[in-house]
């Protein structure tokens, strides 16, 4: 048994510490909690599809072992709802930025991050804190736009 | 058989009006049709039920191109239905066979060659005209009043005269016992309330939430995970693996080697391992120990690949050849000569969600959850491979997470379907990032030549240019590497083209705006070295290329898809992003912009890219876009389409290849195989010409003009001319300036 918080509620997965232990959290979450939201890109954490938050911490969820959170907050895109009502998740539906959308999970879990640790980001800081997110589809322009525009709707409320 | 005939009497196409019922169980009601016929799955593009929902099946499928989003504006408008309320799902490629109109009218069944909207416009058009014609004539007859006295609101049929109304809902069981008219009433497309405006992709929420349904995301009860370990060459053999230590992984439940290469000649054959979840199942592949028979590839290396091309291109009788004028006999004395070769190395197209299917052979039944630009295919293969009747195939076709071409090749179907009908179980396969790039189906390699001889006034007065691809196949046809190498929109006379193939150690797949790029970057790179020769402005030496205004004759697919390339248009989108990106303009220290233009799918662009070149380094700041694609659907989309294809070309162009060694791929994952990231991309500035022509498609025609643009903009800026792609072998490239500054932007 492991057990970890997710998205606020305690989560015991039927899984061995010790044997199981090595499973990253990425698999464990989409193959064994159902939660789908978290995408695979690469297994490598070099896309940042499978970014989530880990003690409040933006975290690639194939690099880290699920053994490794427990007892942790984890934190996934189904932390914020179905009606995407999050300045960030606002702001990315304004600037219309998803093509295939497939990355735009891991991206806006960056930027929610980014922004929960650093409000008024420069331009530098967000192209540092969103460079591990890759778009094969090329939103980069759009997903900067996102960003700045998430500012001013956190700044307004 | 009988809808068939109704169909094909009705003459224009497929709408049914149905009674209410759930999505993939709608009963016919329509007179023509078998009385209690029911329709198994997505089987008409157009449903209005009796309580009045309307569902749009989509004959496009969503890879991030927004197809069935802006299809639907059209539908919406020329029904003249609410578009918020109006249900889209995908077709699942049944309908390709249950409809003999379907395929003619929306390319041939897939999404693919940018042909979505081009197709949409005439045929959602009359789909949607037939429906609202066939209303207005069930309201008019009701009524006892001329047909031609009546109109339509939203969702109503109006007669003026009297102010009597009826909604559509009311309307459906008295319209589904007639006819389809044979005169339609178009709508004005003036009229139109959602075509030309800004709307976002239907599913955005869903996407933003994490709820939209890829294929990698289905899950089913007692679902089984499979990885498949594949031989590292195309077409190499199973020799033998260690079973036992594959079954000693935990988790691990079956491990058995797969042949899917004797009903796809493009997968390979390989060893697929079973599990509880896919950590386990990537786990066990680990433990295989395995050993191939591998047949010698054709190349050991990269190397010997390019020497094999080039002395292909020397040795002359070409495969395909097209001479312009009296090439043979042309005057060359004194004339002066530039002799250049350009190459580009084997990409890949890289989906971020890799290839994953789920699939449940039940038997007599075959139940497939999946992403296909061609669900036809698909459908097909199930059949080929199972034995099963289509009426036995279901296929759930959902959105792609991107696809770029990879998702119309069935290497990945074969494989699943191998597995499931050997277990007879629910099984998931999921391809890692390594298998997508290992076992990838690539953008051929090319090398170039071009030559040309032009006098001291600037007139080209020879222009010879050859291209050699490779292929797995028959070299003796290749001609797909550089059709449209000679429907350039530049005059020159006399000018030969040919083509040649070598044998290749990989197997090739479409990968956006194939063959393109290894047209355009040998071409526009090549006229940018004359303008240079000649001291010319680049754009102006193209305008003066490409001469007096002409219709190019082009290949007969863009002729049937309605297309024409009229080298005026050309010349008004070179102006247009000549002015749109300051192109006379001075420049700061170190930038350098480089211009490109050409006609793909059917679509017109223009390209400026500007780089700054600082500590020996480029960045790319800025790219300016000039685009003529007929009316735009929606701009919004269409602009997405724009900024995203060039800079998927232009991280194809910086650093993206595929090389074998021993004809193994060597790249694996993003590492060795770079993508573009957020700090080196630049902004993207689009502007479509006016224009209420038909529309020609996005998808793919802002991609390979960013290649040629790139490279000319860092000889701009640098000095550096570079020949190659990918062009990070000669140079190296630094984030953007413009987004990595400290400062805040006002």
């Amino acid at each position: 048994m492991i057990e970890f918080k997710l998205n606020g509620k305690t989560t015991r997965l039927d899984l061995d510490p010790e044997a199981d232990g090595e499973m990253p959290l990425l698999w464990a979450l989409r193959d064994h909690v159902g939660l789908t939201g978290t995408k695979f890109g690469c297994g490598r954490g070099l896309c940042g599809a499978c970014t989530v938050h880990v003690g409040g911490q933006a975290t690639r969820a194939c690099q880290v072992p699920v053994s490794a959170v427990a007892g942790l907050d984890v934190r996934t895109i189904e932390a914020f709802g179905e009606d995407a009502s999050h300045p960030v998740q606002k702001a990315w539906a304004e600037v219309n930025v998803a093509q295939c959308g497939y990355c735009q999970v891991g991206q806006v879990m960056s930027a929610i991050s980014l922004l929960e640790h650093n409000p008024n980001p420069s331009d530098a800081d967000i192209a540092q804190a969103m460079d591990g997110n890759l778009c094969r589809c090329g939103t980069y322009p759009r997903v900067r736009l996102a960003v700045l525009r998430a500012v001013e709707l956190n700044n307004k409320a | 058989m009988k809808r068939r005939q109704f169909l094909a009497a009705a003459g224009s196409g497929t709408v049914v009006f149905a009674t209410l019922g759930a999505v993939g169980g709608m009963r016919v009601i329509n007179a023509s049709a078998a009385s209690g016929e029911t329709l198994a799955s997505a089987d008409s593009v157009l449903a209005i039920h009796a309580d009045g929902s309307v569902v749009f099946t989509s004959p496009y499928t969503e890879m991030g191109q927004g197809s069935p989003s802006s299809a639907a504006m059209i539908l919406a408008d020329e029904l003249h239905t609410n578009l918020d309320a109006m249900a889209i799902r995908f077709h699942d490629g049944r309908i390709v066979q249950t409809d003999p109109t379907f395929g003619p009218r929306f390319n041939g069944g897939g999404s693919g060659g940018s042909q979505s909207m081009p197709t949409a416009w005439p045929a959602l058009r009359e789909i949607g005209a037939a429906a609202r014609t066939t209303l207005i004539e069930t309201a008019a007859v009701g009524w006892g009043v001329s047909a031609s006295e009546c109109t339509t609101e939203t969702d109503r049929v109006v007669h003026q005269p009297s102010g009597r109304s009826a909604s559509y809902a009311e309307l459906v069981p008295a319209a589904a016992s007639r006819e389809v008219p044979t005169e339609l009433q178009f709508r004005d497309p003036k009229d139109y309330q959602y075509v030309g405006t800004r709307r976002a992709r239907v599913d955005m929420g869903e996407i933003l939430t994490g709820r939209a349904p890829y294929a990698i995301d289905q899950s089913l009860p007692e679902l089984l995970y499979a990885s498949i370990e594949r031989c590292p060459y195309r077409s190499g053999t199973v020799e033998s693996f260690d079973r036992d230590a594959v079954m000693a992984v935990r988790g691990v439940v079956d491990v058995f080697p797969i042949d899917p290469h004797a009903a796809e000649p493009s997968a390979r054959r390989g060893i697929a391992v079973i599990a509880r979840d896919t950590w386990s199942a990537m786990q066990g592949r680990k433990a295989l120990n395995a050993k191939w028979n591998d047949p010698e590839p054709v190349y050991a290396n990269e190397d010997e690949q390019w020497q094999a091309m080039r002395a292909r291109l020397a040795a002359g009788s070409p495969n395909g050849e097209h001479t312009v004028g009296d090439f043979d006999n042309a005057e060359l004395e004194g004339l002066e000569h530039l002799d250049r070769e350009y190459r580009l190395g084997y990409q890949n197209q890289t989906p971020m969600e890799p290839i994953t299917m789920t699939a449940h052979h039940r038997g007599d039944e075959f139940e497939l959850w999946a992403s296909s630009q061609y669900a036809a295919g698909f459908r097909q293969r199930i059949e080929e491979v199972t034995g099963l009747s289509q009426d036995k195939i279901i296929f759930h076709n959902t959105i792609m997470g991107g696809s770029f071409g990879r998702r119309f090749i069935r290497d990945g179907l074969t494989e699943t379907i191998v597995i499931a009908e050997k277990l007879r179980k629910p099984v998931k396969l999921t391809w890692t990032r390594e298998d997508d790039l290992r076992a990838g189906q690539f953008r051929n390699a090319s090398l170039s030549r071009v030559q040309a001889h032009f006098d001291s006034n600037g007139n080209v007065r020879r222009w010879h240019q050859q291209a050699v691809g490779t292929t797995p196949g028959d070299p003796a046809e290749v001609a797909g590497l550089t059709s449209g190498m000679s429907d350039q929109p530049y005059r020159f006379s006399p000018a030969r083209f040919e083509m040649s193939g070598v044998k290749g150690n990989v197997n090739l797949g479409p990968m956006r705006s194939p063959p393109h790029p290894a047209k355009m970057f040998p071409t526009v790179c090549f006229i940018d070295e004359l303008a240079h020769e000649f001291g010319e402005d680049p754009i102006d030496l193209h305008i003066r290329l490409i001469g007096e205004p002409r219709f190019i004759e082009q290949n007969e697919w863009l002729a049937d898809h309605g297309h024409e390339d009229n080298t005026a248009t050309h010349v008004e989108v070179a102006q247009a992003v000549r002015k749109l990106s300051n192109w006379d303009a001075p420049l700061p220290q170190g930038h350098g912009k480089g211009f490109s233009v050409g006609y793909l799918f059917g679509t017109h662009v223009g390209m400026v890219v500007e780089v700054a070149w600082r500590d020996e380094m480029i960045s790319i700041e800025n790219v300016w876009c000039a685009v003529n694609c007929g009316r735009v659907i929606n701009p919004d989309i269409a602009r997405q389409q724009v900024e995203g294809g060039a800079i998927y070309g232009l991280s194809s162009a910086m650093g993206e290849v595929i090389t074998t060694r021993n004809g193994a791929v060597q790249q694996g994952n993003f590492d060795t195989y770079p993508l573009m990231r957020m700090s080196q991309a630049p902004n993207v500035h689009v502007t479509f010409i006016d224009s209420e022509e038909r529309p020609s498609g996005l998808g793919e025609p802002a991609t390979p003009p960013a290649y040629p643009a790139l490279a000319n903009a860092i000889f701009a800026a640098s000095g550096q001319r570079i020949r190659e792609i990918p062009l990070s072998r000669h140079i190296r490239f630094a984030p953007s300036r413009q987004f990595n500054t400290t400062e805040r932007q006002a």
